[in-house]
């Protein structure tokens, strides 16, 4: 146990805000809590976190920062997949900026610390069993597909794999309003969504697909505009293969 | 009051699939949506600004994630959220320790290129008089709590050190506010009785 001057560890204070500790630890941290401002503000967060009533005063957040702060974690979670940018946009479409060997060399930068991210991330529970490497899997839209291309693309998880990649090429540039994008079984039903997705720099979208949500089977990935009443954009062809 | 994920059962699977690895922008996104305010505010009373409060409880949420394979699913996922900040908060408060420390230090003398003073005195708040004023007070205050049973004695301080409201104290202490509100009443009425009607009023 520690003494009044030290901090007690994050396991003491759960401990006593649960009442756990005897009465002499109890008194102990009590005495601590009195004279330290640093834990007794943590033991006031815990409260808060634990029972969930905000604590007096507490702030309210709107749903629009919400979805913001959303927006930033998610970019920090999902890394970034290699880009593959289609050939043959619809006229009109403003081609890919020139990026110079500095920018090219940011980007590698970022793709290797992107692979720390998805290291890391990956690292725990994989680490367990052995891993084969992600599926990657590039859609073009249907009806627009390049020649020599498959018209149905082909997702098929490697054994010891969990999760993989899909990446929608859209026809036209992404605009800056969000995106919804459903992936939706041969009978209809909706077998995965994601919800107000920004289009990447390079004009595409990156889906991570748990193998545990597609059974095998075709479908259909749509692109819808969130701010247009989920309009469609455009559709793409899918096929998860056991 | 909000549900704990203990109670929640959509959290609870959320958190179970996200071990799995299944649905995890989904349940990622679900979890963040619980927990992120609680984090913003965790950090906001340790006294970092909203900005850095944001970005913390951000990294907290991106470690929890990262890590969520290490989680003992027998174990409290706030408990285990909780240890995650406190740590953060310890090795940020470190960090910010050890720049104080390694920071450039400049003369008060040391003048711009203008010729003039690069740092403006900065007036004291409390003047020496008022500072030996407040000094007596306090300790007049400490001579007057030292016969005050320790409960009564550790909710004034609370009060009047950290500033903690009656709902606060209580949690601190783990007693119920109408114990805080009647320790403070007396404590009121003794103070005012031994020291007179100001030191009453500090416990207001």
């Amino acid at each position: 146990m520690p003494s009044i001057d030290q901090h007690p560890p994050p396991e003491i204070l759960v401990a006593y805000h649960e009442r756990r500790l005897s009465d002499p630890e109890a008194e102990d941290v009590r005495e601590h809590l009195v004279a330290c401002r640093d834990c007794t503000a943590q033991l006031l967060g815990l409260a808060d976190l634990l029972d969930g009533d905000g604590g007096a005063g507490a702030d309210e957040i709107s749903r629009s920062d919400l979805d913001a702060a959303w927006q930033r974690q998610r970019e920090r979670l999902l890394p970034l997949a290699p880009v593959v940018p289609l050939r043959d946009r619809k006229p009109g479409t403003p081609p890919p900026p020139r990026r110079s060997w500095v920018t090219a060399a940011s980007l590698g930068l970022a793709a290797a610390l992107a692979l720390v991210v998805v290291a890391q991330w990956r690292t725990i529970d994989h680490l367990k069993q052995p891993q084969a490497n992600p599926v990657l899997v590039n859609l073009e839209p249907a009806g627009s597909v390049r020649a020599g291309s498959p018209a149905i693309r082909e997702l098929r998880f490697p054994a010891g794999t969990e999760r993989g990649w899909v990446i929608l090429n859209p026809a036209e540039e992404p605009g800056s309003s969000p995106y919804d994008i459903e992936i939706v079984a041969a009978d209809g039903e909706v077998a995965l969504r994601f919800q107000s997705l920004q289009g990447s720099e390079a004009g595409n979208f990156r889906l991570e697909i748990p193998r545990a949500a597609l059974e095998p089977g075709d479908y259909t990935v749509r692109l819808l505009r969130a701010a247009e009443g989920r309009r469609q954009v455009e559709e793409f062809k899918l096929r998860v293969t056991p | 009051m909000a549900q704990s994920a203990e109670d929640d059962p959509a959290l609870q699977r959320a958190v179970h699939e996200l071990q799995s690895g299944v649905r995890v922008e989904d349940n990622s996104r679900l979890v963040f949506e619980r927990y992120y305010p609680s984090m913003r505010r965790f950090f906001g009373r340790l006294g970092y600004k909203p900005q850095d409060s944001e970005d913390l409880a951000q990294d907290v949420l991106s470690q929890v994630f990262r890590q969520i394979g290490s989680f003992r699913s027998d174990g409290s996922f706030q408990s285990w959220l909780f240890a995650v900040a406190s740590n953060l908060h310890r090795n940020e408060q470190r960090r910010l320790h050890r720049e104080k420390r390694s920071g450039h230090e400049v003369s008060i003398d040391e003048k711009t290129d203008a010729g003039l003073p690069l740092h403006e005195p900065v007036a004291p708040e409390i003047s020496p008089a008022q500072e030996a004023y407040e000094r007596e007070r306090r300790e007049a205050l400490e001579r007057a709590m030292k016969d005050m049973p320790p409960q009564m004695r550790r909710a004034i301080t609370l009060r009047i050190d950290q500033d903690l409201k009656y709902r606060e104290i209580a949690v601190v202490l783990q007693i119920s506010v109408e114990t805080v509100k009647a320790h403070l009443f007396s404590a009121r009425q003794r103070l005012r009785e031994l020291l007179g009607q100001d030191y009453g009023d500090w416990l207001d």
